[in-house]
């Protein structure tokens, strides 16, 4: 709660209201529900006020006058109007000169649906020729992932800023001058790790994703707050999941602490291969078959209990997951270790946005269990000195990655070895699969020490999660990941205090929305036209 | 009417360019006032007491800039605007070519004054004279001395810089765009938020001033403020050069004081008439409305008689004073769709009302100059117009650069409403195609 | 020789000392793309894809913001050699579109070029050849002009 001073008092459309002194009038407006057009105006990116679409009527010291709110700062007694008969024609007017030569394609357009043109248009635009002078668009692939059309930008240079400001790549420009402005890029196109985020920044559908032009309609998506499994940043995002249960994409959120409103193509782009990857292993097996669950979940319980065990921690397990698996070896009296994954150093963008090292998102949470847990946990050199010295004889090795990041371990000598992995690379005589990121339930510590809240967005491909399988194998009775953690923040006193719930609460999308792309979405629930279902809420 | 050189003096002299010629006359005994006689705060108050104002087209009073900027805590740079960037006019380069040092003079003067240590003269680079001559002028000046005695912030001496830019700029808005142009490279104003600060060029706070206002500095100086006072209207004190051309008999730049006569009597005496003495318009590229010969006649050379800057009863602003005329051999719907054009492509193409209300406009006139008054809906033309001349007031730009495409073109078309019909029933005739050769008989201050 | 290696001679005849007061004039860099680019020109080279990465380099910006800025100024992009005719206001008024015309025709339309207002309307109408600039222009002088743009160029 911020002091009393830093308060002042407004009025926005005859209704007296408190403000943040500093804030602009935008925020305030967004803040007290009242929706203006904001099209070049970005929260994350420098304010131009060059669309105009947001002027409201402000009366203050020197007598009544338009302004942009976007750019233009609150201040005690001011008197903001948006319901005025003048500053709902000139957001009308900016509207309609910015759509005269927009292409007209909204059927075909993949932003359609959460477009905030569209929404800015259906709101305060005009009524009719509003397309006078409209063509069709041209295409024109700016990247694997990023295709500009070209008929339906409206200059607002959101990308050109992203470009400057987050990425520093510096990859977009404008082009030109007067009516012939447009958007430009140097011959390499734009290649930079954060181009996907230039798909959700714009506001007109001009540069989309190619895969979306196939993709279900934004409308008939449900979607689900989690976290992003791809590293050790742990952005907030947003899993889209379409009718079929399918996860079709992901997008940021909002999460200042973590990752502002982006995330990186890798995260974004990524997840699918091993979410969806025909590889992915359906059930259990031995060498020779597939076998039913509790088959599988007998006979490791009966290998694991016998003398010279070992049980390999994975850091893409969540903290839940993590200490009932430890839990299970602790009653089996076996060793503990963790792999450690290989870090490929951080990456870091001007705008303060960075790629963690690790690609493993919970290396920090697992850890932090063994620091604190009873028994001690080794490294991966520890069980390859105790292979080595033939101490394990009995091994559950936990992976869980993507395809790329796999353990590096000299197993010979090992009789029994069991694996839990999203696909199967390794001879084994036991193979489990495993839970995807986006199928898990629980919690993950990034790099910085921050408890990231992770949910699923569909059920697991396997039949059953994770979780679900370590409280089988711990001899458990089924419980849900909240409990769990209730009993860690009862145990850890660097968990104190914390829940699943508080959590949540504390993740709950900004009220400006999913990076900017998802306000039309936001609006229409808001307005209770669209229900978006979450099964974990 | 007789001219009253304070801006120009000497211009006409051989080698006007030269420091030696330009000392022998009187040149740099105002900054040698300002740098060694009396202090910076004093320079002020004798800026204040002649009652300067700018000359770029705002006619804000230089002094209280001046003072506003030192109690905001200061400029870092000081930028020149010495790009003109306004059809038909022609003051600043003339002052360029001509007298660099005067020019030279003021912004050391206005640099010391401040305790700016920079000073960026912001030249068109395709006058390659003007560059060149102010390049060899500042080397001059710099050999000489004059420089490294203007004392910036730090106590060290100002540093002068030549920044080129390579074509007109938007035609208003200078303050927010000459810093973002030498930031991002493009001509883009930046946006007003509404508060006093200052423009910034890479965090610093700067000032932007036009040539001409600066190069009043070293006469009011060396001349005193009394003199300078005595010019001039009370709130518009001084002289004014005039940049007169088009079908004239014979143009040029007059610099004439302040309320001493009517643009009628401009173009009458000084100017030698009409060519051809037939019926004349006359534009003001500075944003008035464009007027018919009648109208012009009574009009003074005063700012105080526009609505802009000085809130008198003729709509529209007297800018930096320029005119363009022309006789009845053209039309003034073939100039309104010429000049919208002209002005479209100098816009940055930033904010929609200007970007793509004059590809609207642009593309009806062009139907009305095909097609006649049924080709097109006027009222909607006149709409667009009004919407694009209220664009900076109402908030829909942010910069005055439709205003002037606006308040030219609406001028035009009221001129003579029965061209209109007449020319398109006949078929177009385009400025651009049949126009003939013309002739000046004779040009005053040859470039 | 390509563009690059003339824009490399440069900082050959330019100097670096100077090339670096030119860049370092600026509190960043990226301020000295324009004074780059006109620098450039004025030494003949034609500004292509080779000189926008040159100038983006020396300037540490990307290409994509060195062609934002030039292409706000489409007389950047004209050929150093080309010549201009003024298409300004007053110029137009005393018969620009004629000076285009017959340059035009008696030139090749690729060697004639169109400038906005060049400011120095009282010789209207004005064309400008390699920095030169011919004003005050009737049909004599402009028929001696177009003969003399006629005759091979010397090097000079």
């Amino acid at each position: 709660m911020p002091p009393m001073t830093a308060r002042c008092h407004i009025e926005i459309d005859d209704r007296a209201v408190e403000a943040t002194r500093g804030q602009s009038v935008l925020e305030a407006l967004h803040t007290h529900g009242v929706v203006v057009p904001a099209l070049c105006h970005h929260p994350g990116l420098s304010c131009p006020a060059t669309c105009r679409s947001c002027v409201v009527q402000v009366e203050g010291q020197g007598g009544s006058r338009m302004v942009t709110a976007c750019n233009h700062t609150v201040a005690e007694g001011m008197i903001i109007r948006t319901e005025d008969s003048e500053s709902r024609s000139l957001r009308s007017r900016a509207l309609a000169e910015m759509v005269q030569r927009h292409a007209m394609e909204c059927p075909i357009c993949p932003a359609s649906g959460e477009c905030e043109l569209q929404e800015a248009i259906g709101g305060h635009g005009p009524q009719a020729q509003a397309h006078e002078l409209a063509g069709s668009s041209e295409r024109v692939a700016l990247g694997a992932r990023l295709h500009f059309e070209a008929g339906r930008c409206i200059q607002c240079s959101r990308c050109a800023r992203f470009e400057q400001e987050v990425s520093g790549a510096g990859q977009v420009g404008i082009k030109g001058r007067g009516p012939q402005i447009e958007i430009t890029t140097g011959p390499a196109g734009v290649d930079h790790p954060l181009s996907g985020n230039l798909v959700d920044l714009c506001p007109a559908g001009a540069l989309v994703d190619p895969a979306s032009t196939v993709a279900a309609p934004a409308w008939t998506l449900r979607s689900v707050d989690t976290t992003c499994g791809s590293c050790a940043t742990g952005c907030a995002v947003r899993a889209d999941v379409d009718s079929a249960g399918q996860v079709t994409r992901l997008r940021p959120r909002l999460d200042s602490d973590v990752n502002d409103w982006w995330m990186c193509d890798e995260g974004r782009f990524g997840f699918d291969q091993e979410l969806e990857g025909r590889l992915r292993l359906p059930e259990p097996a031995t060498p020779d078959e597939e076998t039913a669950w509790h088959v599988a979940v007998d006979r490791l319980r009966r290998r694991m209990a016998q003398p010279r065990s070992a049980v390999w921690l994975s850091p893409f397990l969540t903290l839940e997951e993590a200490s009932v698996l430890i839990d299970a070896a602790t009653t089996w009296g076996a060793r503990l270790f963790l792999w450690s994954v290989e870090d490929r150093g951080e990456m870091s963008f001007p705008g303060g946005f960075r790629i963690s090292g690790s690609r493993a998102p919970n290396t920090t949470g697992v850890g932090r269990l063994r620091e604190a847990g009873e028994t001690s946990v080794g490294t991966t050199k520890d069980l390859q000195t105790a292979i080595g010295e033939d101490q394990v004889g009995q091994l559950l090795m936990c992976g869980g990655g993507p395809a790329g990041v796999r353990p590096r371990l000299d197993r010979s000598g090992v009789s029994f070895l069991a694996t839990h992995n999203l696909v199967s690379y390794e001879k084994a005589d036991l193979v489990l699969p495993a839970s995807h990121w986006l199928e898990k339930d629980g919690t993950f510590v990034n790099d910085r020490q921050q408890l990231r809240r992770v949910r699923p967005a569909r059920a697991p491909m396997a039949g059953q999660t994770d979780l679900e399988l370590f409280l089988q194998l711990a001899g458990r009775e089924p419980t849900s990941a909240a409990e769990i953690f209730r009993e860690l923040a009862s145990r850890h006193e660097w968990l104190e205090g914390s829940s699943h719930a508080q959590l949540d609460a504390n993740q709950r999308t900004h009220p400006q929305g999913v990076a900017a792309g998802g306000a039309w979405v936001d609006t229409l629930q808001r307005q209770g036209l669209l229900v978006i279902e979450d099964p974990a809420r | 009417m007789q001219e009253r050189r304070w801006l120009l003096e000497g211009v006409e002299r051989p080698d006007a360019d030269a420091l030696d010629v330009y000392r022998r006359n009187g040149g740099y005994d105002g900054a040698w006032r300002a740098f060694d006689e009396i202090d910076p705060a004093a320079v002020i108050d004798e800026v204040e007491a002649a009652g300067l104002r700018g000359h770029g087209g705002a006619w804000r009073p230089v002094a209280a800039r001046w003072r506003a900027a030192g109690a905001l805590g200061g400029v870092r740079a000081l930028l020149v605007d010495v790009s003109e960037s306004e059809s038909g006019r022609f003051r600043d380069r003339k002052l360029a070519e001509r007298l660099p040092h005067r020019l030279i003079e003021g912004a050391l003067i206005a640099a010391h004054a401040l305790t700016a240590d920079d000073v960026y003269l912001c030249v068109r680079a395709d006058w390659r004279r003007a560059r060149s001559v102010l390049g060899h002028a500042m080397d001059e000046a710099r050999a000489a001395g004059w420089i490294d005695r203007a004392l910036g912030r730090s106590g060290h001496a100002v540093r002068l810089h030549l920044h080129p830019v390579p074509g007109p700029l938007p035609a208003r808005g200078t303050d927010q765009l000459l810093p973002h142009l030498i930031e991002c490279s493009r001509p883009e104003p930046r946006a007003s938020n509404g508060t006093n600060d200052l423009p910034t060029l890479f965090g610093a706070p700067v000032l932007v001033h036009t040539a001409a206002t600066l190069a009043f500095l070293p006469a009011i100086l060396a001349r005193g403020s009394g003199a300078f006072r005595e010019l001039g209207s009370a709130d518009f004190p001084g002289t004014v050069a005039i940049s007169v051309s088009g079908h004239i008999r014979r143009p040029g730049l007059f610099e004439v004081e302040i309320g001493s006569g009517s643009f009628g009597e401009l173009i009458d005496t000084l100017a030698g008439g009409v060519v051809d003495e037939t019926d004349l318009l006359a534009v003001f590229p500075g944003g008035a409305p464009a007027l018919d010969g009648d109208a012009l006649k009574s009009l003074q050379i005063d700012p105080g008689v526009w609505s802009q800057p000085g809130g008198g009863e003729h709509e529209g602003s007297f800018g930096c004073g320029t005119i363009v005329v022309a006789d009845d051999a053209v039309t003034p719907l073939d100039l309104a769709a010429r000049w919208l054009d002209h002005a479209a492509q100098l816009g940055c193409g930033q904010c929609p009302v200007c970007r793509e209300g004059s590809v609207w406009l642009i593309q009806h006139l062009q139907r009305l100059r095909e097609g006649g008054v049924t080709a097109i809906d006027p009222s909607a033309l006149q709409e667009r117009l009004e919407i694009l001349a209220h664009g900076e007031g109402e908030g829909l730009a942010i910069c005055g650069h439709p205003t002037v495409a606006a308040h030219v073109t609406q001028g035009l078309l009221q001129i003579a409403p029965e061209h209109v019909d007449s020319q398109a029933s006949a078929g177009a005739t385009p400025i651009d195609d049949d126009a003939p050769l013309r002739t000046a008989d004779s040009i005053h201050l040859r470039f | 020789m390509t563009q690059l290696a003339i824009a490399e001679r440069l900082r050959a005849t330019v100097g670096e000392a100077r090339l670096q007061s030119l860049l370092q004039a600026y509190a960043e860099s990226r301020g000295a793309i324009l004074p780059l680019a006109v620098l450039l020109r004025d030494e003949g080279v034609g500004i292509d894809d080779d000189v926008v990465t040159w100038i983006a380099q020396t300037c540490i910006t990307s290409t994509a913001m060195v062609t934002s800025a030039l292409s706000a100024f489409p007389e950047l992009m004209n050929d150093p050699d080309s010549i201009t005719v003024c298409d300004g206001l007053s110029c137009r008024l005393m018969g620009a579109g004629y000076v285009q015309r017959l340059l035009r025709d008696r030139l090749g339309s690729d060697r004639v070029c169109t400038s906005p207002c060049q400011n120095a309307c009282s010789s209207a109408p004005i064309v400008q050849v390699r920095g030169t600039l011919y004003g005050g222009l009737q049909e004599a002088s402009l028929q001696a002009l177009a003969q003399r743009l006629e005759q091979p160029e010397r090097a000079s």
